[in-house]
């Protein structure tokens, strides 16, 4: 094993690969950055040129640029409120308003420092879990994903502050514009009015674009002043406050890099949910809840430290079933055979340094993209404050391409547009736009597995399954929760008054 | 300019494809298409395999079909609908043509998909460039050895499915062909889901291409008990093929069907398309299937091809067409029974 | 209008939108609608709830939250509101907002008639003249950085196609 995992390392330590990791690293950060593409599309566009070289190299070019998207996608939510794509929806939450509270810089770094601790996290608890990988999948199913999404959907009491009737009904319409399309479940067509490109839906990352960004763009045209104007707000944070930051919330950092490797580990869950689930431990596990949504940097710290460690438990399936674990994971398959190498268990005894040549780029990968994003977040920081007059047909035309480019249909530049009309509507007349997101992401996933759940295990499915039992006692517990916590300061509140009137 | 992105483009892309092309020599099959443009248009997006393969054989398509361009776009959409929707009402003039996965347009129309506004059989077939074998497989523990043993199951066969892809209406076949009861549990996320979802015996079988199930069949994880294919595999003689076990009554739909699956990823143009245009571009797909510069790097970038001519597979359509009127029953009482 | 005139009409079109998937979802079989269609039911009972609890309150009140779910005292304001700290808010005219659609739908027209890329340049050109951000020149050279910088990133780099337009099929035309 020692063996394994120095051979793992010397083979990332030649020109070439150490040329790769840094070329796709660079490449991540690129494509992270502009809207609606994600890691999939690096990798994919990358396969091509991969033929003939080291292994290691191949895989230190096409894991690090994944990697490095990561913290892209981090970077247009926190300063723009841009999700590059379903990943970084999470960041928007506190990320975007530390920013108009002059906190860019803190935001950035402690993003990029939770990202490198929870890949780092995720790194070393893959190679340690190597062995209790096979028992671990195989005991999950269909009814623990479906609480697993269950426990995403309590977030959105957070975001209800403002009116539990308006947060509610924000969550159902997302619900319901995500069944738009073909259901896989039984082969029907619902709300599709009988068009062609509603029956695939209405694509995740256009959605976003529309809700967020173009509807921010739209407030700043109407405003007419800068994201942040610095003559009323200054950028009083500093790169090394976010980095302590990521460093004083530690224990938040373990526990959202183990929820990380835990959604890992179940293929097909996505990262979309592990940022949302990732928020949702975050907010009710604090002591100070309402703090969130208004620039909490634990927002911003558990998605970002939960998404890398997502990574490491992600080559879990794919190593242990030579079953990817996700579509990432899919084209990393692609290039596994293409290199000759057989993933699945062989590769745990055959071609050990391999894998843990791949932790090695997950570690090395995780420390040069923060690296990098420690070094430009001070002049990334000053984008926010540019003029609106400036920002406006800049990052408008640019989403508008993103959204374009995300499946190369015309049609979603208009979806695009319809939903930024949406969100703007919605933020206007205060109906939770995050909400409406977190209803979209999950309403598939929550549909599917219990209809799934159903099917295999029938009415009673719980009963059957007792770690989906479990995972839904929690699910509850942690909803009610801030609403215990609430009521009895109330009491205490209550309590305290009469004394002190006495005092 | 646009023609300078192009090259770009290219050679960013298939860089190594470029520079193996020699120069124009061969005597093109006819002049049909000199000084055309002709528009590959694949039912897939810039980053899935389809894409990758029409990229890989268009500079040879080129080579061979002496057109001034084969422009490749990309149409998303339907799980190839769009893409077949659009070459059924193109122009017939061969310069449209529809690359992607054949199966799925031929099974949709039979199944009474919605979406599906063309009549597969009626569509020009142009030749085939790859195909793989489709194999039914059971998990390593579960105690259903072969396809006797399902047939001897006292319960319905439990096949976890995405959605009503062409696994989900081979596996409907098959219960009808066997005669055993299929319980289908459709929803799952993808292959992998699919086959965890069979390793851990939640489900029985599922079927997948070979070369997915290749590593969980090596390891023992998966048991490969039928090939649904026309004939058996060289390489693994001991799996059992459809088109030689099915019960004798039911072997021409069991046929039809390893046919259907077989036709995989194709070229088609447009009902009543030119017939010199039909020549010239299946003379053209067959030559640059068999060009030495193709195979070296199929080879090398292990994407191995498996043309079928056209004016074979069109033959094959005909056959499909005459057994549609006993798969198409099949096929809908599958689709309702999830509904 | 008044507030609550605007908030009403939300709420109106919210109902008619959960009325017409109740009515859409009578056509699915049973497991299709077996979440929407009761979700639905549950949107129109929360948007009764809604209109209801507007219209009983006093004017002022309507900015308040009906149920704080968290510390009522230290709620403050709802998500997406945290430019708390600037100037006092100034009241948007319906003249700003309609600008505001305008432009979003002036980017969404461009690219449905001349195509993605010159759509870029055209939009951003146009909007740094309207506003008088740059002069000619600058505005001139800036949007072409710009949209040879979307042009090498998606079209060359990520090969992405791009849509040409409705214009297209006339210059190949006459090409």
């Amino acid at each position: 094993m020692l063996e394994a995992i120095t051979s793992g390392l010397a083979a990332l330590l030649t020109p070439q690969a150490i040329l790769f990791m840094f070329v796709g690293v660079v490449y991540g950060l690129v494509i992270g950055i502009l809207p609606g593409l994600g890691g999939v599309v690096a990798m994919a566009l990358l396969l091509p040129f991969t033929y003939g070289f080291e292994i290691a190299a191949t895989l230190a070019l096409l894991l690090g640029a994944h990697i490095a998207t990561i913290w892209g996608d981090s970077v247009t939510s926190i300063l723009f409120s841009v999700p590059g794509s379903a990943k970084g929806l999470a960041l928007c939450f506190d990320g975007y308003p530390m920013t108009k509270q002059g906190q860019a810089q803190r935001a950035l770094s402690a993003s990029a420092t939770g990202a490198l601790m929870g890949g780092l996290i995720g790194a070393v608890f893959l190679a340690l879990c190597i062995p209790l990988i096979r028992p671990i999948i195989l005991a999950l199913g269909p009814s623990e994903y479906l609480m697993m999404a269950l426990w995403g959907l309590t977030v959105i009491a957070t975001f209800s502050q403002g009116s539990l009737m308006k947060g509610l009904i924000a969550s159902v319409l997302g619900v319901l514009v995500a069944f738009i399309g073909m259901d896989v479940v039984t082969a029907t067509p619902r709300f599709t009015f009988g068009s062609e490109f509603l029956m695939d839906g209405i694509s995740f990352p256009v959605a976003m674009i529309g809700l967020f960004a173009v509807s921010e763009m739209m407030k700043l045209a109407i405003k007419g002043t800068p994201i942040v104007d610095r003559t009323l707000v200054q950028e009083t944070s500093t790169v090394w406050q976010g980095v302590k930051d990521a460093f004083s919330h530690w224990w938040l950092v373990v526990r959202s890099s183990f929820l990380g490797l835990w959604i890992g580990v179940l293929p097909g869950v996505g990262a979309s949910v592990a940022g949302l689930a990732a928020y949702a431990q975050a907010a009710q596990t604090s002591k100070t809840p309402e703090r969130f949504g208004k620039g909490a940097v634990e927002g911003v710290i558990a998605p970002d430290a939960t998404m890398g460690a997502n990574e490491g438990g992600g080559l879990m399936p794919t190593l242990a079933f030579g079953i990817p674990g996700g579509e990432s994971m899919a084209i990393l398959l692609v290039a596994f055979i293409g290199l000759g190498v057989v993933p699945g268990p062989d590769m745990l005894t055959k071609n050990l340094d391999l894998v843990f040549s791949m932790v090695w780029i997950i570690v090395i990968a995780n420390v040069l993209v923060t690296l990098i994003g420690l070094g430009i977040t001070p002049w990334l920081a000053r984008l926010p404050s540019l003029q609106a007059n400036l920002m406006v047909p800049i990052v408008l035309s640019v989403c508008f391409v993103g959204a374009y480019a995300t499946r190369s249909r015309i049609e979603d530049v208009l979806v695009a547009a319809v939903f930024g009309v949406l969100g703007y509507v919605m933020d206007k007349y205060h109906y939770s736009r995050a909400n409406f997101v977190i209803g979209m992401v999950l309403a598939i996933m929550i549909e599917r597995n219990l209809h799934i759940s159903l099917t295999l295990y029938g009415r009673d499915f719980l009963l059957d399954r007792p770690i989906a039992l479990a995972m839904l006692v929690f699910v509850v517990v942690t909803a009610a929760l801030p609403f215990i916590r609430n009521w009895r300061r109330e009491r205490a509140r209550a309590a305290a008054r009469p004394q002190g009137g006495a005092a | 300019m646009k023609a300078m992105r192009r090259k770009m483009v290219f050679a960013g892309a298939l860089a190594p494809a470029v520079m193996g092309i020699p120069g124009r020599g061969q005597a093109q099959a006819s002049n049909y298409y000199k000084d055309k443009i002709v528009n590959i248009n694949v039912a897939g997006g810039p980053s899935g395999g389809h894409t990758r393969y029409a990229r890989l054989i268009q500079p040879y398509l080129q080579k061979h079909i002496g057109a001034r361009e084969v422009r490749i776009t990309n149409m998303p959409g339907g799980g190839g609908l769009k893409a077949a929707n659009y070459i059924w009402r193109a122009k017939p003039d061969g310069l449209q043509i529809f690359f992607g996965n054949v199966s799925t347009l031929i099974l949709a129309p039979l199944a009474g998909s919605p979406g599906a506004t063309f009549d597969s059989t009626k569509l020009t077939y142009l030749g085939r460039a790859t195909s793989e074998p489709r194999v039914l497989a059971v998990g390593g523990k579960s105690a259903i050895q072969s396809i006797q043993d399902v047939q001897k199951l006292k319960r319905p066969f439990v096949y976890p499915s995405q959605g009503t892809d062409e696994d989900f209406y081979t596996m409907a076949v098959l219960a009808d062909a066997f005669g055993f009861k299929v319980k289908a549990v459709t929803g799952y996320e993808g292959n992998a889901d699919t086959a965890l979802a069979v390793i851990k015996g939640d489900g029985d079988g599922h079927i997948t291409g070979w070369s997915e199930s290749l590593g969980p069949i090596r390891s023992g994880d998966k048991h490969p008990i039928l090939m649904v294919t026309s004939q058996k595999s060289p390489d693994f003689p001991y799996i059992p093929v459809v088109t030689e076990i099915a019960p004798a009554p039911k072997r021409a739909t069991a046929r039809a069907m390893a046919n259907i699956l077989e036709t995989h990823r194709s070229y088609i143009g447009p009902p009543g398309m030119d017939p010199q245009a039909v020549a010239a571009f299946r003379a053209a797909v067959t030559a640059a299937l068999k060009d030495p510069a193709l195979l070296e790097e199929t080879r090398k970038g292990e994407r191995p091809v498996a043309p079928m001519e056209g004016a074979r597979q069109q033959k094959v359509i005909e056959e499909i067409t005459r057994a549609s009127a006993s798969l198409s029953p099949i096929l809908k009482a599958a689709v309702k029974e999830i509904q | 209008m008044s507030r609550r005139a605007q908030e009403n009409l939300v709420a109106a079109a919210l109902l008619a939108l959960f009325a017409g998937v109740i009515w859409l979802a009578q056509d699915f079989g049973p497991r299709a609608r077996m979440i929407p269609l009761p979700l639905a039911i549950f949107g129109i009972v929360l948007t009764v709830i809604q209109i209801l609890w507007q219209n009983l309150r006093s004017t002022d009140e309507l900015q308040m939250d009906m149920i704080a779910v968290q510390a009522p005292g230290a709620a403050g304001k709802p998500e997406g509101d945290a430019e708390a700290a600037g100037a006092p808010a100034k009241r948007v005219t319906w003249r700003q907002e309609a600008g505001a659609f305008g432009i979003v739908a002036a980017l969404l027209g461009l690219i449905f008639v001349v195509g993605i890329v010159p759509a870029v340049f055209l939009f951003t050109g146009g909007y740094f003249r309207v506003t008088r951000l740059y002069s000619w020149r600058a505005s001139l050279i800036y949007t072409a950085v710009l949209t040879a910088a979307v042009y090498l990133l998606f079209v060359v780099a990520l090969q992405v196609q791009p849509y040409h337009g409705l214009l297209a099929p006339l210059v190949d035309h006459f090409r």
